[in-house]
């Protein structure tokens, strides 16, 4: 692989760009390999490049509907953070947090990880009390978080109103060792690792039914023919419960569109990731200049990838509530996600009751920054057949046990 | 140049009569009255608008409309206030208007970027970034994004945060809605008006027209837009919505608007703007056509515009901004153009060049007209380059072949042609012209014409078939020149509703597909119907189709229909309905042969800076997916969203990966930027959140309340005894009261529902834990519900009321949770059944008197005896004022108490009398503080409990259960392994072994051995001081907390570091028998 520097950039330059190679091949599906990811977004493109690279697994493919990384790998507000409340997730999210700092030399493709620090606001005291909880269960498990007065908070992020009239900012909590990255680059790099590993990846291939005998798959229908393989793993996010029904099966999945926007690109005018659940909205901005907003999603389910325009409304005005001065600036593009979401909002990672099937889904409205660990505990599991230590309480079962990994609280506390 | 010599005299739409004073970077100039910034300051010979995004090339004014992507100002308001990026061409000129150019430093004229823009510019290919920066160390890339952060960006922010400006708001219902106001919408809202429906019609200019606007005035098109308006005008089931941007198509026909009132910057009273929610039964899409730019080098010389701008220029604002004009196209619309200018040229004395790609141009019947008009005509010809360094000096141009149009980019050869003498000046300057152009400079109408010797790249790229430069090139000197590639139809609405447009040959662009979202139709200009006849035929028949039987004949019997008739009568013959193509326009996405003959100054888009040349490396790099493309190069991704770049990168895209023609990218709202202003609508500052007041709030203040925010309620926090009175004085004075003789609070707040119908216990039964079914009329009782998974939602209070309904509280954070979640299991899940929910939340006041006096108290204000015979969880009906009130004995303090419910507007007078009862007794108000303290010894749970997630066990609360025979929602899955698991962390009391130790809330519990580390044996939920106990206290959740009690534990801070042990209690501190409340 030719390697990416700023001496190779410099030496092709010079001649005029033209000896720059594929990022990755354009190859014909074979007839079979010994795993097929389904799913060709960070997350599986992940998988991919983790199963060549630790697991010795090179004839594997990638298959994806339209092109690598359209789905909410490049739809997404790009936070990476690892600030959350039960045990299991801050294992995952924190091992995936640690791989984002050196993912770019990793994969010798700038993600631009950038650990600006991200802020989730608090606007009344029983938030405030919530989020006490949750720095504390963080700084006890080693995942960085502290707590941030009113006052330190317009220190740390001076562009922000905190003195609202209306639902002040009474306090915050701070993971200075997070923050975003390029969400493009993430799928991209891994592909081009990955390709250069050996795997094959295949776009434009829809794969619309599943080669089952015996209660063990033994390949996939796609839309460039049958392909046989031994072991699949579903990587398809908001689509998950469309490939499970394909296979047999059944997720406790809902889909549901949700939103972001950026505005047009201005100088700097924000250095760290805002977050504020109570009102719903967050902001950060881009390398290019963008303020990159989001904010909930729609309340109901549906595979469109756009949301309903009160929703988005909301957001802005959550946005505008904190940073008065962001009311002038105009919004570019909107576009919506379709976000799979388990009961307990966590992920699925796990064996499916089909055997040789392995599904990773439930990211809901978080999967961007988990790429890198759920692409590394999911390549564990589908290469042994045994979760990672990190991924183990991740499964299916947990919803039969009720062993839950529940981050789900605005769900029952509300504001 | 004197001021106004750029104007036409007798042409434009401007009020000549109103001058508007303005500036322009500090410099003043005159404009008029229908002026748009870019129109006012082409009229003032200003060309120069501001600089690039990456590379600070000077860049001007380009575009007539909404597609603008060179010319973007920044707008500062009487108030200082920034409103960076607006296009010029957008902005409607007012008196005063300050506006600045942007990306610029020290000045617009001198910029140290563009220095550094052009010294760079070899290393800034397409994805430059994504290989780059990545060492010397992992965090190397913080110090290369600063720099980075610091280029980027446009427009800057004002610091300054007070924006007073306000928006409003609206939702709009019509039967029929017609986007656009050009000859198709105004046909069809003309025609659908007529049925009688309601119509409403929306344009995002500020006059109506769209097309016809590029007509003389007096003609005969300009003449049927007037009639037509008129009558749209005077119809009264017509609204027409003008500067209105219809910017979103979103599901089930709902449409965003804003309505633009005032232009950012411009004072004024009333609001800035209007968001609208439109839902329309009918839609008819008739949003025309934008004109894409040919590609050629250096087409981004201030000086280079889009030929569709030059026309508006001249028929809008009177403005020819210069007399050496050469037009380059490959299409019919063009020529409009050209013999537009020519007219007006004649009077001036200026000089017209027109070159179509065409052999045969647009036919001989315009060819002979255009001629006769001193337009000089060069058919076959397309542009190479452009000349010029500060702005446009020549056009170079070359024969062309136009037979085979197809452009072969060879990876495997890609080294054979280095000829392009064109590259090696790389300076922003230019300046490369000067063999060519150097001697033009001052000749005046002429309109030189040079053969030029010098013979271009004879070939470009191997396996380059077609699109290659045959023969001589000629250069034309010019001030203007204007491009034409091709009319794109403006689908970006239709597309925004996930449908993929087709690409249609005929027309060399992008059509709808046969799919409509439902109720659509497009008509006109945006479906590729670039004929006027055609397009207000168009849009008169989907207009009827849309208002279906209703349609009306055009009878003589009604007026304004004959008027109608009358305006609908067009012969094919007249002026009117001709223009439009007759000849095919011939697709050019490149003028010449492959990725070699380009520098890097041939742009494909503007806004992005991006080049033919960063479309061949990631062509190269493999990133030939549509979207891949877009993204790796940000074609399509800048300020304009790829009006003028969509297509042309698609072609390119499509001859250098060989692919058909796909769209670049997808079509995401706003179909141009929107103010994010206008978005928030009113949600601003104080009202960001309605305010939810007791209807008590008037009590509290003049009881000298300290209020809280919590949620959208303001509530009562304490009743500070003097200005000095901390919070936790406040509230240990306050529960003092309540646990020594009595106290007072709002409980207003509380959600109640009243569930009424004939399977309303039914309902019930299935939707808390506890046995309804047992309930009596007269009591009360506590109840839990779940969500479906066996977690606990919410809990309350439900009463049997006397006609056999049910009155249920929630708490207050779940008010509108709860009726929400029992509105869906009754519609969704349990139709059959006969149920009745009402929210009574805002109809009732609530207030709780609590204490050991409380029942004396009480029964002084209500004379029904039956009060001092009312036992614990019971219920009375009884009358205040005349309608019905309610005493509910039970108690949240662990003492005695009665929450008193009576209707809102007695709330007042209720705590004025039971104030007035209770004072000999010394009542004492008490605020939420207290209230949360009370409750915390005596063990009760509130939200900071019931987070979500916790089980009915986990808050003691399974003995509810085993008394219950039915299921519940959330019963079945609560029975789960992990959720029944004896070692889950379960509420318990928590005491400091140390005399004043405080415990934190959310700290992390440990037992007495091992390192502190992990997530620990449990949590601090809650934490007060008790001055029932004389210390502080805690309720948290510990893992089989039952078997412990008595232990010591550790409560750790870890962001403090501090750790305090605690002995494990039973979470009720007080009163553990409930002797008091009994």
């Amino acid at each position: 692989m030719q390697r990416y520097s700023a001496f190779s950039l410099v030496r092709h330059a010079l001649s005029e760009h033209k000896h720059w190679r594929r990022a990755w091949r354009s190859p014909a599906p074979k007839p079979r390999y010994d795993a097929i990811i389904v799913g060709g977004g960070g997350h599986g493109l992940g998988t991919a490049y983790y199963l060549a690279r630790h697991h010795n697994l090179k004839n594997i493919a990638v298959l994806e509907r339209g092109w690598i990384g359209g789905g909410n790998t490049g739809r997404n507000t790009t936070i990476i953070r690892s600030n959350y409340l039960q045990e299991e997730s801050q294992g995952l999210y924190e091992l995936a947090r640690k791989m984002w700092e050196t993912l770019s030399q990793e994969l010798n493709y700038n993600v631009m990880f950038s650990p600006r620090g991200v802020l989730n606001l608090c606007h009344d005291e029983h938030e405030l009390k919530g989020l006490r909880r949750r720095v504390f269960a963080n700084q006890a498990r080693g995942v960085r978080g502290e707590f941030l007065t009113p006052r330190e908070v317009k220190q740390f992020c001076p562009p922000m109103r905190v003195d609202c009239p209306r639902l002040p900012v009474v306090g915050a909590s701070l993971q200075r060792n997070a923050g975003t990255a390029r969400h493009d680059a993430v799928a991209w790099g891994y592909a081009r690792a990955a390709d250069r590993l050996g795997v094959d990846i295949i776009e434009n291939c829809t794969v619309n039914g599943f080669d089952i005998r015996d209660g063990a798959v033994r390949g996939v229908r796609t839309t460039r023919g049958d392909i046989a393989a031994p072991k699949v793993a579903l990587v398809p996010a908001g689509h998950a419960g469309v490939l499970a029904n394909l296979a047999g099966f059944r997720l406790p999945i809902e889909s549901r569109p949700l939103q972001a926007l950026v505005s047009e690109p201005v100088k700097p005018c924000l250095d760290t990731v805002v977050m504020s659940g109570a009102i719903h909205g967050y902001v950060s901005q881009s390398d290019k200049g963008e303020l990159v907003i989001g904010g909930g999603a729609d309340s109901y389910n549906g595979y469109s990838q756009r949301g309903s325009p009160h929703v988005l409304a909301g957001s802005i005005a959550a946005v505008c509530h904190l940073f008065p001065q962001f009311r002038r600036l105009r919004m570019l593009r909107s576009w919506g996600g379709v976000v799979d979401i388990a009961p307990d909002a966590s992920a699925i990672l796990s064996a499916a009751p089909v055997g040789g099937i392995y599904v990773n889904c439930g990211w809901g409205t978080g999967g961007f920054k988990a790429t890198p660990g759920s692409a590394f505990a999911f390549a564990h599991l589908v290469a042994k057949g045994e979760p990672h230590l990190k991924g183990r309480a991740f499964t299916l079962a947990r919803f039969a046990t009720g062993r839950l990994i529940d981050e789900h609280s605005a769900a029952a506390v509300a504001h | 140049m004197s001021r106004h010599s750029r104007r036409i005299i007798g042409r434009g739409r401007v009020n000549f009569g109103r001058t508007l004073r303005f500036r322009f970077d500090g410099a003043e100039y005159v404009g008029h009255e229908g002026d748009t910034l870019t129109s006012a300051l082409l009229a003032n010979g200003v060309w120069l608008a501001g600089r690039s995004f990456k590379y600070h090339r000077r860049r001007g004014f380009y575009a007539a409309g909404a597609e603008e992507t060179n010319a973007l100002v920044e707008v500062r308001g009487m108030d200082g206030l920034r409103a960076p990026n607006r296009p010029a061409s957008e902005l409607r000129l007012y008196d005063g208007m300050e506006a600045f150019s942007q990306n610029c430093s020290p000045s617009l004229r001198y910029d140290i970027g563009a220095l550094r823009g052009s010294l760079f510019a070899p290393f800034l290919g397409a994805g430059f970034y994504y290989k780059t920066f990545m060492g010397p160390t992992r965090k190397g890339w913080r110090f290369y994004e600063h720099m980075i952060r610091r280029a980027a960006g446009m427009g800057r922010l004002s610091e300054d945060v007070m924006d007073h400006a306000q928006h409003e708001s609206a939702n709009l219902f019509t039967d029929v809605l017609v986007i656009g106001s050009g000859p198709a919408g105004l046909a069809a809202a003309g025609a659908a008006a007529a049925s009688g429906a309601r119509v409403t019609l929306v344009e995002r200019d500020f006059a109506a027209g769209g097309s016809l606007l590029g007509e003389r005035g007096g003609s005969q098109a300009d003449i049927w837009r007037r009639r037509i308006l008129s009558f749209l005008e005077e119809s009264e089931n017509v609204r027409i919505f003008l500067r209105t941007e219809c910017f979103g198509a979103y599901d089930g026909n709902c449409f965003g608007m804003v309505e633009r009132l005032r232009e950012a910057g411009e004072s004024g009273a009333g609001s800035r703007s209007r968001l609208w929610r439109v839902r329309a039964r009918r839609v008819i899409l008739a949003s025309g056509a934008l004109e894409r730019p040919l590609v050629c080098e250096g087409n981004d010389l201030p000086g280079v515009v889009l030929s569709s701008a030059a026309r508006l220029w001249l028929t809008r604002w009177g403005v020819l901004p210069e007399r050496r004009i050469v037009i380059a196209a490959n299409n019919d619309s063009a020529w409009e153009t050209a013999e537009e200018l020519a007219f007006a040229g004649m009077e001036v004395g200026a000089k017209i060049t027109l070159l179509d790609a065409r052999r045969e141009g647009a036919g001989s019947e315009r060819l002979q007209r255009l001629r006769m008009r001193g337009v000089e005509i060069h058919l076959g010809y397309v542009p190479i380059a452009v000349r010029g360094g500060r702005r446009v000096k020549g056009l170079l141009a070359a024969p062309f072949d136009a037979d085979a149009n197809i452009v072969v980019l060879d990876n495997d050869n890609d080294n054979d042609n280095d000829g392009d003498g064109d590259d090696g000046a790389g300076s922003n300057g230019g300046g490369d012209s000067a063999g060519e152009g150097g001697t033009d400079e001052g000749t005046t109408n002429e309109g030189a014409v040079k053969e030029s010797a010098e013979a271009m790249e004879t070939d470009n790229g191997v396996g380059d078939t077609a699109g290659k430069v045959a023969g001589k090139t000629r250069y034309f000197a010019a001030d203007m020149v204007c491009l034409s590639g091709g009319l794109d139809p403006n689908l970006r609405l239709w597309s925004q509703r996930g449908l993929s447009p087709r690409y249609d040959e005929k027309i060399a662009a992008f059509v709808p597909g046969d799919e409509m979202p439902p109720g659509w139709e497009v008509v006109g200009g945006a479906r590729g119907t670039f004929s006027r006849g055609e397009a207000i035929k168009e849009g008169r028949r989907a207009a009827e189709a849309a208002v279906g039987s209703r349609a009306a004949s055009f009878g003589a019997d009604d007026d304004n229909g004959g008027a109608l008739a009358d305006i609908f009568t067009i012969d094919d013959g007249d002026e009117l309905a001709r223009g439009g193509w007759r000849v095919a326009p011939c697709p050019l996405w490149l003028s010449r042969g492959g990725e070699d003959a380009f520098s890097r100054r041939a742009f494909v888009d503007l806004s992005g800076d991006v080049t033919v040349k960063d479309m061949a490396i990631a062509v190269r790099e493999g990133y030939n997916q549509p979207e891949h493309a877009k993204r790796y190069t940000t074609a399509g991704m800048g300020a304009d969203q790829g009006k003028t770049s969509g297509t042309n990168a698609a072609g390119i895209l499509s001859l250098f990966a060989k692919r058909k023609m796909e769209r670049l990218g997808t079509a995401r709202p706003p179909y141009t930027p929107v103010e994010i202003a206008s978005l928030a609508g009113a949600e601003v500052g104080r009202h960001f959140r309605p305010v939810r007041r007791s209807p008590l709030h008037d009590v509290h203040l003049r009881e000298g309340v300290q209020w809280i925010e919590s949620g959208e309620w303001m509530r009562a926090r304490y009743y500070p005894a003097s200005p000095q009175e901390s919070v936790e004085a406040g509230y240990v004075r306050e529960s003092a009261a309540v646990r020594g003789g009595v106290g007072m609070t709002d409980v207003s707040t509380l959600g109640k529902i009243l569930v009424q119908g004939a399977d309303a216990e039914k309902f019930l039964e299935r939707v808390y834990v506890n046995n309804i079914a047992s309930l009596k009329s007269g009591r009360v009782r506590y109840g839990v519900m779940l969500r479906d998974d066996g977690m606990v939602f919410d809990d309350g209070t439900l009463t049997r009321t006397k006609d056999g309904g049910f009155w249920i509280t929630t708490t207050t954070a779940n008010a509108g949770a709860v009726l929400q979640r029992l509105e869906f299991l009754h519609q969704a899940e349990w139709r059959d059944l006969e149920v009745f929910l009402t929210s009574v939340s805002d109809s009732w006041a609530g207030i709780a008197v609590a204490g050991r006096e409380s029942l004396s108290v009480v029964s002084s204000v209500f004379a029904d005896d039956d009060i001092a015979s009312l036992p614990h969880m019971g219920a009375l009906e009884v009358l205040y004022g005349g309608e019905f009130a309610r005493v509910h004995r039970m108690s949240f303090s662990g003492e005695r108490a009665y929450e008193v419910f009576v209707a809102a507007h007695f709330g007042v007078s209720l705590w004025e009398r039971l104030r007035e009862a209770g004072s000999e007794r010394g009542i004492v108000p008490y605020g939420l503080e207290a209230l949360d303290a009370l409750r915390v010894e005596k063990g009760h749970i509130t939200v900071s409990e019931i987070d979500g997630r916790v089980t009915l066990a986990d808050l003691r609360f399974e003995g509810m259960l085993r008394r219950k025979s039915g299921l519940a929602v959330g019963v079945p899955l609560g029975r789960r392994a992990g959720l029944t698991d004896g070692d889950r962390p379960c509420l318990t009391g928590l005491r400091p072994l140390g005399a004043g130790q405080r415990i934190e809330s959310g700290s992390v519990l440990f037992g007495m051995d091992g390192e502190m580390s992990g997530h620990g044996e449990g949590w601090v939920s809650s934490a007060c001081y008790s001055g029932e106990c004389g210390g502080y206290i805690a309720l948290g959740f510990l893992s089989r907390a039952r078997a412990r009690e008595g232990e010591e534990v550790r409560c750790f801070n870890p962001v403090g570091r501090s750790v305090v042990v605690a002995r494990v209690v039973s979470p009720c501190f007080v009163d553990s028998e409930g002797e008091r409340m009994r």
